[in-house]
């Protein structure tokens, strides 16, 4: 026979300081672990969703990024060649010439914070090339003409993007491009960037080679055949999938994101102890009422069972409070830097089922490793003693 | 019977519960130190680098940006009579990495006739002045990244650049650099970087970073002014910033971590308030009626309250040196240095901090016995007696 919960319900009541302190203690941690992790998805969402695994990126051997990588023009004649390039309905190759950029543009709302933008320049076939990027507002820009599209993550966090609005690049800062576009690409790397028509940026940013190359392939199958090609001696450049260019983006990402885990994990051992305090306070506060119970027949396991839900009860409420305040932080607007890149990238902080599932997994363990000891006190308990105890 | 006979007795009346609030006290309590050894060095670190009084000039658009060798001279200019800029060194971005190793060394080539000057806070010898002036493929290597790769002085090593156009250039290590923030970058002599570069067909010349080592305080603050407005409406626009200012633009992209390390330890602290608080309050609960017995046999109201008190305090330290010691030991054993940049690649347990994280520990002590003590003091003797407990 099993306790009637609305036991255990009751007693949370009984003790109203003291489960009130360990709720707020689980509650706040709740709040960090789901703030963190929302942070970490936020990021990892705007890097993993980036690219496509059927198109390659062309760097310069050695270089680290498109931002270090310049491609001649002999060197993208020999690209041309890969085996297995997509063609569109015309026949044209599939392969994008890019050249990747950086501008300081202010954050909104703090006009003296400039970030360092990347700014890509792209041919019309690039739109067809980038299949996850999707316009969503206005037009792309006009081949020829002092237009930009503008990334949805970049337009939420930076000043001066809006439809229409007039934004100064260039190497110098000086040539002024109007917005014409907005567009997005899953959540990824891409919607932090401005897209403008390749040769106005290169003539505006002095380059006169491009960056990288994007090549899109027919199918899967062609990937390893590609990117051998072009690394062999016929083409001397180096080739990636764009979804694995932007996982190792990520790495730096990762080892905090661990390095934040070991922390939060540190404090959560702290707050089953807290837990288990409080627990064992409960206990022994309720020797009599312990001892009344199995003298009218609850069995040892009904009463361990009855301190778990109890204290299990007390983490998953707190959980349900800490989960609720971490909504408020849904959805806000970063941006970090790539140290690979040099070049910002905005996100928004995501709050996943997997964080909620992880966060009830924590208060539950916390519940359960908190009062698994006294809760097996309460249970060894002899009831003549504790009856007769006044 | 002494106050301390009876805190002991206390403490061990209920050894389970003891050891459960020092745990959770020491748990936080290490993750506290560290966080607050972080913000400990970084406020160090901005306070040595802000004693060097250096500016960096870079171009407003983007720090990729190379400005022409000739804006030195153009920066000197500004103080002709050499009383306010002791002198000013270019630096260009080299992006160095061993081959076939992914990640990119701290690697910048600086002009070689100024960075001792600009640099001196690194301890030249007059020997390893006259070396780096006198060998081109001189470099200078931070004591950092000379042990993650198992460099010392007198080394030859080759690096290939992770920026057009990737040159592998070979170096000689003559200088290992131990002085604090200077331990995680790579210099090597600009001009031995640039006659590569043309001869590989980059012929223009030029620095991401111009560093002007000023002679006062007051010549910082004039020159940061004066700057920009020199090179404004010209091709190559400036930005202006102390050296604080300008590492804190590459701090982000650690993912803010030391905003981070903050929050974490404010959390910490609330954390640990609350549990101590609620230890004390319930052991109080427990005892009121010994308490009473106290007061009865002739206890002043101040005594008891000493008791509680103390009680609390010494729970909250040996829970605080529990955390503190293993964090501190375990910062020793396995250093960050992996994580590459500064100060978090070379933290460790400081004394501050430690100062910090006792005061902390001591004051958490204090609030949560605080309540407890106070109802000990006022305990109604005759009330707490009737009671059965």
């Amino acid at each position: 026979m099993i306790l009637p919960l609305s036991y255990n319900w009751r007693n949370l009541f009984v003790r109203k300081l003291s489960t009130g302190l360990t709720f707020i203690v689980v509650a706040v941690i709740v709040l960090v672990l789901a703030v963190l992790l929302s942070f970490a998805a936020g990021i990892r969402a705007s890097l993993v969703a980036t690219g496509s695994p059927l198109n390659l990126i062309v760097l310069k051997p050695g270089a680290t990024a498109e931002s270090t990588s310049i491609l001649q023009p002999e060197e993208i004649a020999r690209v041309v060649q890969t085996p297995g390039v997509a063609r569109q309905a015309d026949g044209a190759l599939m392969i994008s010439s890019e050249v990747a950029v950086q501008s300081a543009i202010p954050r909104l709302g703090q006009r003296d914070r400039p970030a360092n933008v990347a700014i890509r320049g792209v041919d019309v076939l690039a739109y067809a090339v980038h299949d996850n990027v999707r316009l969503v507002e206005g037009r792309w820009p006009d081949a020829g003409k002092m237009e930009v599209a503008v990334g949805r993550a970049a337009q939420k966090r930076f000043a001066g993007l809006r439809l229409n609005e007039s934004i100064a690049l260039g190497r110098l800062g000086n040539r002024d491009y109007t917005v014409v576009g907005v567009f997005e690409a899953d959540g990824g790397a891409l919607e932090s960037e401005v897209w403008g028509p390749r040769p106005q940026i290169q003539d505006s940013f002095e380059r006169d080679v491009v960056s990288s190359v994007v090549v899109r392939l027919g199918g899967p199958a062609d990937v390893e055949p590609a990117v051998a090609y072009i690394r062999s001696a016929a083409v001397q450049l180096d080739a990636k999938p764009e979804t694995e260019y932007y996982r190792e983006l990520t790495a730096k990402t990762t080892e905090i994101v661990m390095l934040t885990s070991v922390l939060i994990g540190i404090m959560a051992v702290g707050a089953a102890f807290a837990v288990a305090n409080t627990m064992y306070a409960a206990v022994d506060g309720r020797r009599r009422e312990i001892a009344m119970l199995r003298t009218i027949g609850f069995s040892r396991g009904a009463v361990v069972l009855s301190f778990v839900i109890e204290s299990v009860l007390i983490c998953t409420l707190a959980c349900v409070f800490g989960l609720t305040a971490s909504v408020g932080f849904n959805g806000m607007r970063q941006d970090f830097l790539s140290d690979t890149t040099w070049t910002v990238l905005a996100y928004e902080l995501r709050l996943t089922p997997g964080i909620v599932a992880w966060a009830f997994a924590l208060s539950v363990v916390v519940g359960v490793a908190g009062a698994a000891a006294p809760a097996l006190r309460a249970a060894r308990l002899r009831v003549i003693d504790a009856l007769r105890k006044a | 019977m002494t106050i301390t006979y009876v805190l002991m007795q206390n403490l061990r009346r209920n050894p389970m519960r003891t050891l459960l609030t020092c745990l959770s006290f020491a748990l936080p309590m290490g993750v506290f130190v560290a966080a607050i050894s972080l913000i400990v060095a970084m406020v160090k670190l901005n306070a040595l680098n802000a004693a060097q009084l250096r500016l960096a000039v870079q171009s407003r658009i983007a720090l990729v940006n190379a400005l022409p060798e000739r804006m030195r001279a153009e920066i000197e200019a500004l103080d002709p009579d050499k009383t306010r800029i002791r002198a000013v060194c270019g630096v260009r971005w080299f992006g160095g990495r061993v081959q076939n190793t992914p990640s990119v060394i701290q690697s910048l080539g600086a002009d070689v006739d100024t960075f001792p000057l600009v640099f001196d806070e690194i301890g030249w010898t007059d020997a390893e002045r006259e070396s780096w002036a006198k060998d081109r493929q001189a470099c200078v290597v931070g004591t950092n990244v000379a042990e993650q790769y198992g460099w010392k002085a007198g080394d030859r090593i080759t690096l290939e650049s992770s920026v057009p156009p990737n040159l592998a250039l070979e170096f000689h290590v003559i200088k290992i650099v131990t002085t604090e923030g200077r331990t995680n970058s790579l210099y090597l002599r600009r001009d031995y970087f640039e006659e590569s570069r043309r001869t590989a067909g980059f012929v223009t010349p030029g620095c991401n970073l111009f560093w002007l080592k000023c002679s006062d305080l007051a010549a910082l603050r004039a020159l940061q002014a004066e700057v920009d407005p020199r090179f404004a409406n010209t091709p190559n626009e400036t930005k202006t910033m102390d050296e604080n200012a300008f590492m804190a633009n590459f701090a982000q992209a650690a993912g803010d971590l030391p905003g981070l390390m903050r929050a974490i330890a404010m959390v910490v602290v609330f954390i640990v308030a609350l549990v101590a608080g609620n230890t004390m309050m319930m052991s109080f609960r427990e005892r009121t009626r010994e308490l009473a017995v106290f007061k009865a046999i002739g206890f002043q109201g101040g005594r008891v309250f000493r008791i509680v008190l103390a009680e609390s305090v010494i729970l909250a330290l040996v829970g605080a040196l529990l955390g503190i010691v293993p964090t501190a030991a375990a910062l020793l054993a396995f250093p960050l240095k992996r994580l590459g940049f500064l100060p978090l690649s070379s933290l460790e347990v400081s004394p501050i901090a430690i100062g910090v994280s006792i005061a902390i520990a001591l004051l958490v002590g204090v609030v949560a016995g605080l309540l407890p003590a106070m109802q000990a003091y006022r305990l109604n003797t005759v009330a707490a007696l009737r009671k059965i407990a």
